[in-house]
C-alpha cells in the first residue's frame, strides 16, 4: 500500500476558511473544474476553493475517493475478482448512506458539484432533492421554493381540468 | 427556522442548476411543478426525458387494456383520444410557445402508443415539438391492439434539413416510411433503428445514403427482399439485420465493426468491410435442408462473404441430415475467435457430423480461441464404454485455447474434442463444462451464449451438477483425460 502512495501525485486543495486537504491527483480529478485546471498546468501550487467550506468540501472529497475508479495494476486485479454489478451495489449502498444530509448539507453539495462539476455527486443530489421535493404538498413545495401562486384562479382551474390525470 | 434559510438557497441556485435538477421530474411531477405559479411555469421546468407511453400517461392502477371486456373498438378509440388529450395537455401546459423562450430542451421524445393513420395530424404536430424541443432522441412506436386506420407514414420532410438537425438517433415501430423528393438526409443521425417499419428498398438505400453520419443501423421483422447499397456508406460501423427475409445484403461499408444477422440462408457480401471485427450470424429458418445448407452455406459462402472478419458467432443446428460437406480452399484470413453455439435436434448415428466442424477450423488457419457451446436434446442413452476415436484432420498452427460448454456423451463431441486435443499444436488450455450454458444465451438475451463474454461472474452462479451432468464428466473424464494431455485439460 505504501509504495502505492508514493508513486501518486498528490494536489493540495484550500477552502476559503482557511483548511488544507492533500488529495491524489486522481481523486481530485473526478472534478472535472478541477481536471481542466490540472491539465492547463494552473495547480502548481494549492488550489483554493472559492465559496466551499472545509466541511462541505471533505465531505466532496469523501465522495471522489469512494468514486474514484480503480486503475493501474493493483487496481485492475482487484475489479478482476469483483464482479461489476457488486461493485455497483456497493457504490449504491454507500451512496444512500452519504446522502442521509440535512437540507442545507444537501444544497451546499449541489452547489459545489455544480461548481467543482461531478457529475456523480451532482445527480445524486439533485435526485435526492426532487425525490423529497415531489412528496410533499403544491403549498409545501412553494414555501420551499419561496415562490408565490401567483395564477389567477380561473387560470389554475383550466391548468388542472386539462392535466387531471396529473393532479390524481 | 432552518426550513425558510433553506428554501432560500434553493431559490438562489444558479438558473442552470436548478433546470438541470428540475429536468429530472418525472412527467406527472413536472406537470404538478407547472401548479406552482407563472414565475415557475416561466422557467420551463421540462423533463430531461419526454416519454408519453400507456404507463407514464394512463399509471399502472388503470383499467388493463388486456382485459377482453374492454377490448371494444369503442373503448380502444376513447383511450387513443384520452391519450392524444394527456400529450396535447402536457405540452400545451408546460411548453407552449409563449413560455419556451427560456430554451428549454429535451434529450429523448418519446410516444410509445398504438395510434396510426387516424391520428396523423396529432402525431405529425407533436414530431413537430420534438424538433422543436431540440430533442436529440426520438422514438415513435405506435405499436398497439386497435384498429386505427392504418400504418402511419412519418413525415420525414420535418427531420431532414435545418430543423431536425438535434435529432441523433432515431427509433421507429410499426410505422411507415415514404421518403418525399426533396428529402436531403437528416444531417446528424448516428443511429437507425427500425421494427416493423414498411420502407421500400430503394428508399431504405436513399435514406441511408442521405445520412452522412450514420454510424448504427437495425432493422428487424422489416419486410424487405433485398439490401443492396450501390454506393459506399463511410461511416457505418454497426450493422444488424433481423428477422427482415431478405434474400441479399450487399453493401460497402468500410468502416463496418460489427455486424449481426439473424434469418434464413441469405447471400450476404460484405467484402470491403476490411475493420470487421465482430460478425454474429443465425440461421434459424428450419425449411426443408436447411441445417446441411445452413452448414453448407457457412462453408463455403461464407469465407467469401466476410472475409475480414476477425471474431465469428455462428448458430448452427445440426439433425440427422447433416452429413456430407462440401469444402471450400477460400478462407477466414484475420479469424482468431470461433463462438459456435450448436443446438443438436437429432440424433447423430455416427461421428461424421463434426466433419464439418473440422472443415470449418480449416478454413480458418489463424484461429486462436474456439468455443463449442452445445445444447443437445437427449433422445437415446448412448453407451458410455463405446470406443472414441479422435476424427481424422489436419493440423492446426494456432488454436491456443478451447473452452466446451455442454460437453456430453453424444457421438461427435468428444471424437472432436481428442481431435483438437492431437493436433492443435500449440494449445495451451482446453476448458470441459458439462453444463449447458447456452439455453441462458440466445434468444432470450438475444446475443448468443459466450463464456468470454459472460465473464468470470458466472462462476458464482454455477448451479451443482445434475445426475446426467455428472455422467457426461465421467464421460469426459474416461475418454479426454490421457496422459498426454493432461497440462492442458480442465475439466469442470
Amino acid at each position: 500500500m505504501a509504495t502505492r502512495e508514493a508513486g501518486k501525485k498528490m494536489i493540495m486543495l484550500k477552502s476559503p476558511d482557511g483548511m488544507e486537504f492533500e488529495v491524489e491527483e486522481a481523486v481530485a480529478m473526478e472534478s472535472q473544474t478541477i481536471r481542466k485546471m490540472i491539465e492547463d498546468d494552473c495547480a502548481d501550487t494549492a488550489i483554493l476553493i472559492p465559496n466551499i467550506n472545509s466541511k462541505i468540501l471533505s465531505r466532496v472529497i469523501e465522495y471522489c475517493n469512494k468514486h474514484v475508479p480503480t486503475t493501474g495494476a493493483t487496481g485492475a486485479a482487484a475489479s478482476d475478482t469483483v464482479a461489476p454489478a457488486a461493485l455497483a451495489e456497493d457504490l449504491k449502498i454507500w451512496d444512500a448512506e452519504f446522502i442521509k444530509v440535512n437540507r442545507a448539507t444537501r444544497f451546499n453539495l449541489i452547489q459545489a458539484a455544480s461548481y467543482l462539476n461531478i457529475k456523480g455527486l451532482l445527480d445524486l443530489t439533485s435526485q435526492t432533492t426532487i425525490d423529497t421535493i415531489s412528496d410533499n404538498s403544491l403549498e409545501e413545495i412553494r414555501s420551499f421554493l419561496s415562490t408565490k401562486n401567483d395564477y389567477l384562479p380561473e387560470e389554475e382551474q383550466t391548468i388542472r381540468r386539462e392535466n387531471q390525470w396529473a393532479f390524481q | 427556522m432552518m426550513r425558510s434559510k433553506v428554501a432560500v438557497e434553493l431559490h438562489l441556485l444558479p438558473h442552470d442548476v436548478l433546470r438541470d435538477i428540475l429536468s429530472r421530474l418525472s412527467l406527472k411531477q413536472a406537470v404538478r411543478m407547472s401548479l406552482l405559479s407563472c414565475e415557475w411555469r416561466r422557467l420551463g421546468i421540462c423533463p430531461l426525458d419526454l416519454v408519453f407511453t400507456e404507463e407514464t400517461l394512463f399509471g399502472s392502477n388503470t383499467t388493463t387494456i388486456a382485459d377482453p371486456e374492454y377490448m371494444v373498438a369503442e373503448f380502444l378509440e376513447s383511450r387513443n383520444i384520452e391519450f392524444i388529450t394527456r400529450v396535447d395537455s402536457v405540452l400545451r401546459t408546460s411548453w407552449s410557445t409563449s413560455t419556451m423562450t427560456t430554451a428549454s430542451t429535451v434529450n429523448k421524445f418519446v410516444v410509445k402508443y398504438g395510434l396510426g393513420t387516424y391520428h396523423r395530424h396529432h402525431i405529425d404536430r407533436w414530431i413537430d415539438f420534438s424538433t422543436a424541443l431540440m430533442a436529440k432522441h426520438i422514438r415513435l412506436d405506435l405499436r398497439g391492439d386497435g384498429f386505427a386506420g392504418g400504418i402511419y407514414v412519418v413525415p420525414l420532410c420535418k427531420l431532414s434539413g435545418p430543423n431536425g438537425s438535434c435529432v441523433k438517433s432515431l427509433d421507429l415501430a410499426y410505422v411507415c416510411l415514404c421518403l418525399p423528393a426533396s428529402f436531403c438526409g437528416i444531417t446528424n443521425l448516428n443511429k437507425l433503428s427500425l421494427y416493423m417499419v414498411s420502407i421500400d428498398a430503394r428508399d431504405l438505400e436513399r435514406l441511408l445514403l442521405s445520412c452522412l453520419l450514420l454510424k448504427s443501423l437495425s432493422l428487424e421483422c422489416c419486410p424487405l427482399s433485398s439490401f443492396t447499397i450501390r454506393q459506399e456508406i463511410c461511416r457505418l460501423q454497426y450493422l444488424s439485420v433481423r428477422k427482415c427475409a431478405v434474400r441479399m445484403i450487399q453493401l460497402q461499408a468500410p468502416n463496418l465493426t460489427t455486424f449481426k444477422f439473424d434469418d434464413c440462408v441469405t447471400q450476404i457480401v460484405l467484402r470491403e468491410s476490411s475493420k470487421l471485427s465482430e460478425a454474429t450470424i443465425v440461421f434459424k429458418n428450419m425449411r426443408d435442408n436447411s441445417c446441411s445448407h445452413a452448414f453448407n452455406y457457412i462453408l463455403t459462402e461464407l469465407p467469401t462473404s466476410l472475409p475480414y472478419v476477425q471474431k465469428l458467432f455462428l448458430h448452427l443446428v445440426i439433425d440427422y441430415q447433416v452429413k456430407k460437406f462440401s469444402k471450400t480452399h477460400t478462407t477466414f484470413i484475420n479469424l482468431w475467435h470461433l463462438n459456435l453455439n450448436i443446438d443438436v435436434r437429432d440424433d447423430p448415428e455416427d461421428a461424421s457430423w463434426v466433419i464439418g466442424l473440422v472443415y470449418l477450423l480449416e478454413s480458418a488457419p489463424l484461429l486462436e480461441e474456439l468455443e463449442l457451446n452445445i445444447n443437445y436434446d437427449r433422445f437415446v442413452d448412448r453407451d458410455p464404454t463405446r470406443i472414441v476415436k479422435a476424427v481424422p484432420g489436419p493440423l492446426h498452427r494456432h488454436l491456443r485455447s478451447v473452452h466446451i460448454t455442454g460437453f456430453c456423451d453424444l457421438v461427435g463431441i468428444a471424437e472432436l474434442s481428442l481431435y483438437i486435443l492431437g493436433n492443435a499444436i500449440v494449445l495451451e488450455r482446453m476448458v470441459v463444462d458439462p453444463v449447458v450454458w447456452m439455453d441462458n444465451g440466445y434468444p432470450y438475451s438475444r446475443q448468443l451464449y459466450s463464456v468470454s463474454k459472460v465473464g468470470s461472474y458466472q462462476e458464482s452462479a454455477r448451479p451443482r451438477f445434475t445426475k446426467q451432468e455428472l455422467r457426461d464428466r465421467e464421460f469426459a473424464k474416461q475418454h479426454l483425460n490421457r496422459k498426454e494431455f493432461q497440462h492442458m485439460l480442465t475439466i469442470l
